[in-house]
């Protein structure tokens, strides 16, 4: 259900980026996805290929890259990734920390052809 | 034969709702609508909890956004107590968007202070969508059991309040109130936890006085 609207986010995004830049062709798209966005990459990923067939990104390669989260620990400040719930720092054994990156979906590079 | 550029970029896929929702995070701080999102998952009790909420408040200054899927049902419930509603139809989607807030928008009067959104439920999707709200609400009920928090984390890492609903069921069920307490600090250690029962309406009314010392707080002049 989200994976759907979230593919759906990608194509118009792509569109976006085709105007604004000229593209002839994209050939490769590449995401980071989080671990804890929420989102199935795989699923996601399945979506995109059947919903571009419709589009002008038929023959748009996806690429993801998972990313494992990273947590900056409140205790002893120190950074460490964490990919379980709840976030224990390795340094400290403090509980808890702030989330510096894991949780979202970005778009990173376009392998394009210019007009 | 053309030459094939690679291109960095960083654009978020949720780049249109993000931009939204700073744009109605800005027309609720000009307006001083102090705005709650409220997530769960389905049978928690949302609506009683909005209604019962709704006692504790001047009706005329509060609207409430109720997103669905299909029906009315929900928002007519709270317009039967006196509440001023509407329902956000979300079609297929299992969650709220920030875009179907600002089409509700127009239905807002004059003289509103609190807008209560009651999400879609779920816990899962809701928790990636900024809807420009100033307070986020997650709520368990003690007969869903009491491994939500592990279950959902992101929903209550990303909320300021726990609210653990139905405690008027405490007595007959093997929930443990301490280990959810515990977990959901561990999870957010800032998170603010109420226990209420919209049933009985224990615990209401201390949700009901943060809710407005966080508005005060938020727009003092
Ligand atoms: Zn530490």
């Amino acid at each position: 259900m989200h994976e759907y609207s979230l593919a759906t986010n990608l194509i118009e995004i792509l569109r976006e980026e085709k105007k604004k830049r000229n593209i002839k062709k994209i050939l490769k798209v590449e995401l980071e996805f989080g671990k804890l966005a929420s989102a199935e990459p795989l699923i996601f990923k399945e979506i995109f290929d059947i919903i571009k067939k419709d589009t002008e990104f038929e023959e748009t390669e996806l690429i993801i890259d998972l990313i494992e989260p990273e947590v900056k620990c409140l205790n002893c400040e120190k950074d460490f990734k964490a990919d379980t719930f709840p976030f224990l720092c390795p340094y400290c054994e403090n509980m808890g920390g702030e989330l510096l990156r894991g949780d979202k979906i970005t778009m990173k590079s376009l392998e394009i052809i210019k007009d | 034969m053309a030459e094939v550029i690679k291109e960095s970029v960083s654009i978020s896929i949720l780049k249109v709702n993000e931009e939204i929702a700073s744009e109605l995070r800005h027309f609720f701080n000009q307006r001083r609508i102090f705005t709650i999102n409220l997530i769960s998952s389905p049978g928690s009790g949302k609506t009683m909890l909005i209604e019962r909420l709704l006692d504790y408040f001047d009706k005329e200054k509060v609207f409430v956004f109720v997103g669905d899927i299909e029906t009315e049902r929900d928002a007519k419930r709270i317009r039967e107590r006196g509440g001023k509603s509407c329902q956000i139809i979300t079609g297929n989607t299992c969650h709220l968007e920030a875009i179907m807030i600002k089409k509700g928008l127009s239905f807002l009067e004059d003289g509103t202070e609190y807008l209560f959104i009651e999400n879609v439920g779920n816990l899962v999707c809701p928790a990636s969508y900024d809807l420009g709200e100033h307070l986020r609400i997650s709520m368990i009920s003690t007969p869903e059991g009491d491994d939500k928090i592990l279950k959902y984390p992101k929903a209550f890492l990303t909320s300021d309040v726990l609210v653990i609903n139905k405690i008027d069921l405490l007595k007959y069920l093997p929930f443990d109130i301490q280990r959810v307490e515990e977990e959901a600090k561990k999870i957010k250690r800032e998170i603010k936890i109420f226990k209420t029962s919209a049933l009985t309406g224990e615990g209401v009314k201390e949700l009901a006085d943060f809710i407005k010392k966080e508005r005060e707080g938020r727009f003092k002049d």
